[in-house]
């Protein structure tokens, strides 16, 4: 049974369609201490379902994060490719786009260039995270520069299908510099 | 976790790279149970960050930065899965193939165990309320009302997965007594 507040709650809260538009309150206050309230069984449900229920999700619950516990994401890379896409990507894919002085783009570009050569020394398989910022914005550089020659000489940058083609795009314009 | 949250929403790169640090690993193995495998999981996890970190300045404060993240990360799943679902199909058309069969094959069904792989054959949405409620541990009301179902079908889909996921927990309970 949903009190007051879960009430509340679950009427402020929409699935977010789009990211930033997203209006919804605080989902999962107190799970812990209210894991009684976890299962919300129908109400003709013996006692001694619900208990079983109760111990069965929890099991499942664990199981499932045990299964999972070997899955890790590199976080000093993460980090520090955060970093460097908190600092570099307002300035270059925002407001000035595809205007930023040329001289601004080459700084950010050999930037992407030492990231992508300290991704390199790192053991696959890593979270691309910040990496396809970089490739995105490098991308719009790279467009509003034409830059085409298909030459990659950098080591292949492992990414995701999806950011394959940004990622090409990546190394053709490294190499420019 | 009590997140610096002016620092987040002005962008600050250590409060950025800490939130990662933080929570990355929990949104990655969520991702991995809503997309099906790893590489996905990955590519829907940066998209929902870049996401995120684009749209900071629209965050209300109506709910935990995390889980407001959490949400933005749940919603690239869900395209990605679209994406992929467009890929397959078109693949199939073009190459007049059967239907593959869904998520088993993937290289995470491998990589992981027995209940992860039973939560990937599921759809796509009984896939999201078993690993919100299982994983993220949010409640069946919180559960309805992000995805806009009533409680009774979210308790539904959580029952049929129970006793599936119950009589799993079983088998690798006597695996473990061999």
């Amino acid at each position: 049974m949903m009190s007051g507040d879960d009430t509340e709650r679950a009427e402020a809260a929409k699935a977010p369609e789009h990211a930033g538009h997203t209006k919804f309150t605080e989902l999962t206050d107190n799970a812990e201490s209210e894991a009684a309230e976890h299962i919300e069984a129908p109400e003709h449900a013996g006692h001694a379902q619900l208990m079983d229920d109760a111990e069965t999700d929890r099991l499942i619950g664990n199981r499932l994060k045990e299964e999972l516990a070997g899955l890790h994401v590199h976080g000093e890379w993460v980090s520090a490719v955060m970093r460097q896409m908190a600092d570099d990507v307002d300035r270059v894919s925002g407001a000035d786009g595809p205007s930023a002085p040329a001289s601004q783009a080459i700084l950010w570009l050999r930037r992407c260039q030492k990231i992508l050569n300290a991704e390199l020394e790192i053991p696959l398989p890593t979270i691309m995270t910040a990496g396809a910022a970089v490739a995105a914005t490098a991308l719009i550089v790279a467009t509003s520069w034409q830059i085409t020659a298909p030459q990659p000489s950098v080591h292949m940058w492992r990414v995701s299908e999806s950011h394959h083609g940004a990622a090409v795009i990546v190394q053709e314009v490294v190499i420019k510099l | 976790m009590g997140e610096d949250i002016s620092r987040l929403l002005e962008g600050a790169p250590e409060a950025w790279g800490d939130f990662v640090q933080c929570h990355g690993e929990s949104l990655l193995r969520m991702a991995v149970l809503l997309v099906g495998d790893r590489d996905t999981a990955q590519d829907a996890l940066q998209e929902g960050l870049l996401a995120a970190y684009r749209a900071r300045q629209r965050f209300r404060g109506e709910a935990r930065f995390h889980t407001w993240v959490t949400a933005i990360v749940i919603n690239e799943c869900r395209k990605v899965n679209r994406l992929s679902a467009q890929r397959e199909r078109a693949e199939r058309i073009s190459a007049s193939m059967p239907e593959p069969a869904r998520r088993e094959d993937t290289s995470a069904s491998a990589e992981f165990g027995s209940l992860y792989n039973a939560i990937a054959s599921l759809g796509e949405q009984e896939r999201e309320i078993v690993t919100l409620y299982y994983f993220n541990d949010w409640k069946v009301s919180a559960i309805a009302t992000f995805l806009g179902l009533k409680e009774g079908t979210v308790k539904s889909h959580l029952a049929r997965a129970r006793n599936r996921l119950r009589s799993i927990l079983r088998r690798i309970g006597e695996g473990d007594d061999e």
